[in-house]
């Protein structure tokens, strides 16, 4: 088949995200793995900048990716993200439950973190995603962002759902209750149901042009619901509970962390790319001029 | 919780984990599936 | 915008029979909630605001499918839409007219809760304000939803399955408030409610302002 080689020009185009994400692999873990062994390779940054480098290199490659794939025939890219990502959850887990040591009051339970805070970060990137998506195509319209808002809305659907559960499997020893309301989880349950009703609606929608826009603009709107709700939840809760939400994770934590939040991250990139190319092949259909009809003799 | 401190628990990491493992490979493999059934038709219509 | 204000008035006003079967949806709905607790008499009093804005957000979702049910009988949005007007007066004159019936449906069903639940209050200017902010927090997105979903299959589900997870700031900040004036405030707090309301409503109403044209364009 002919998208064994890749056309000319994808790798030029990868190039820029690529090392993006390199630079961002780099200094989100690389660094910290080779300083446990003994290495000195972080060219003098404090550890916080480089947080911040790696955390902003990650989402721009990510972003990029995303933004330029041509939703062509070629899937190495995507394939190539998935298998790095798969790759880094391996090691990443294996380090978490495995190597880290257990934290003092939680015990083994604290493990689930792992998991859970880069889940979060992935599920709130993707809807970030979703919403870019949702006004470049109100300003610009072009199919292909509609495609990949349907991808980013059903990764960002798919990661709030698994955040719902590993909140809940993580509440249950932690507070003797499946749910106590903490804002973040909250605000992800409604962000859940938010964007299910969107997904939904797109369902019923068979007009291409009235389900890209409409969806679009409700995607908008439950967006710039995200901040208000986890506010007024906040509020809410505070006067009932003091209880500490999974919060922060405490330095010697981060590698395996890091690691899975790279891991997520890669994988939930090439999973967007190959949904909207689904997206962007019923898109195609769709479209297409209706077939002469059957000659009426 | 005895002392402020969570024994065990393994089960409720094994669940998590297992959980968010089987449901990002259930989702890659309905996405293959998809993909390739897309293109199937596509390339029929073509 | 003011005529289109006017239509919608006119004609809420010719179809008050449904204003009425709306209210006694609503009141049905209070009092089946009451059955949910039980005759505890404490208990209900603690939930009357979490139960009146519970029924005044199911009825809503009858009153803002209604507001667009007009159009569609007789594809009327296509000629609405050929006239001179903007299609942000058009969602201007919809929403007011959906956030007064809102509103008069709400205070309607006050009276209601105060019998069922023994909730009553002398703070009832209080309470006016956050009906009336409470019910402009829904109607905005309300309309706009209203105006996609009536143009669509399975309008009766998809208008609460989008409308529901959006209006959950005003819906907690609308029961906290009430709940404040009904049992008592004695920490102050019912001033930051009202604002939240407030805000969100500002953000909503200018929001979907913006974006309607796109909704309803063809």
């Amino acid at each position: 088949m002919s998208e064994m080689t890749l056309p000319r020009g994808t790798a030029a185009r990868i190039v820029p995200g690529a090392i993006l994400l390199a630079i961002a692999a780099y200094f989100g873990f690389i660094v910290a793995l080779a300083q446990h062994y003994g290495a000195a390779v972080s060219f003098g940054l404090p550890s916080g900048a480089q947080a911040a480098i790696a955390a902003l290199a990650g989402v721009a490659g990510a972003v990029y990716f995303l933004s330029t794939d041509d939703l062509g025939m070629s899937m190495r890219p995507a394939q190539l993200l998935v298998a790095l990502g798969v790759i880094c959850l391996f090691v990443g887990s294996y380090y978490g439950l495995f190597v880290a040591p257990p934290e003092t009051y939680m015990g083994q339970v604290q493990r689930i973190m792992y998991v859970h805070v880069p889940t979060a970060w992935n599920a709130l990137l993707a809807m970030t995603f979703a919403f870019l998506c949702a006004v470049i195509f109100l300003f610009r319209s072009g199919w292909n962002w509609d495609a990949r808002l349907e991808a980013s809305i059903e990764l960002g659907v798919l990661l709030a759902f698994l955040l719902c559960c590993q909140g809940a499997i993580w509440a249950k020893p932690t507070w003797g209750v499946w749910w106590d309301w903490d804002p973040r989880l909250t605000t992800t349950a409604v962000l859940l149901f938010a964007f299910l009703g969107i997904l939904a609606l797109r369902r019923f929608v068979e007009d291409p042009l009235k389900r890209a826009v409409w969806s679009s603009v409700a995607t908008i709107i439950a967006y710039v619901d995200v901040p208000i709700v986890y506010f007024s939840v906040k509020w809410w809760n505070s006067l009932h509970q003091q209880q500490s939400t999974p919060g922060t994770v405490s330095a010697q934590f981060y590698v395996p962390l890091r690691m899975n939040a790279f891991g997520v991250l890669f994988l939930m990139t090439g999973f967007i790319m190959l949904r909207a190319r689904i997206a962007a092949l019923r898109l195609e259909q769709e479209l297409a001029p209706p077939l002469p009809a059957e000659e009426v003799v | 919780m005895n002392g402020g401190v969570i024994t065990g628990g393994w089960a409720y990491v094994w669940a998590a984990y297992g959980l968010t493992t089987a449901a990002l490979l259930l989702y890659g493999v309905t996405l293959i599936a998809r993909l390739r059934q897309e293109r199937a038709r596509a390339g029929r219509e073509r | 915008m003011i005529a289109i204000l006017r239509k919608e008035l006119l004609l809420q006003w010719r179809t008050r029979s449904q204003f009425m079967a709306v209210f006694v949806f609503g009141a049905t709905a209070l009092l089946l909630f009451s059955f949910s607790i039980g005759p505890n008499s404490e208990a209900l009093r603690t939930f009357s605001a979490g139960f009146l804005w519970l029924g005044l957000l199911l009825s809503s979702t009858l009153t803002l499918a209604e507001s667009f049910h007009a159009e569609m009988e007789n594809r009327a949005l296509e000629g609405l839409l050929l006239l001179p007007a903007n299609p942000r007066a058009i969602y201007y004159g919809k929403t007011i007219a959906n956030w007064l019936q809102l509103t008069l449906l709400g205070i309607a069903l006050v009276p209601v809760m105060v019998i069922l639940y023994d909730a009553g209050t002398t703070k009832l200017l209080q309470l006016l304000l956050i009906i009336m902010l409470g019910s402009a927090g829904l109607s905005a997105p309300g309309t706009l939803y209203a105006a996609m979903t009536a143009q669509v299959r399975a309008k009766q589900t998809l208008l609460p399955l989008l409308l529901f997870p959006l209006i959950v700031p005003a819906l907690l900040a609308s029961v906290k408030a009430t709940s404040l004036v009904i049992l008592g405030d004695p920490m102050e707090q019912s001033r930051s409610w009202i604002s939240l309301l407030a805000a969100f409503g500002a953000i909503y109403w200018s929001l979907c302002g913006l974006l309607f044209g796109r909704v309803v364009e063809e």
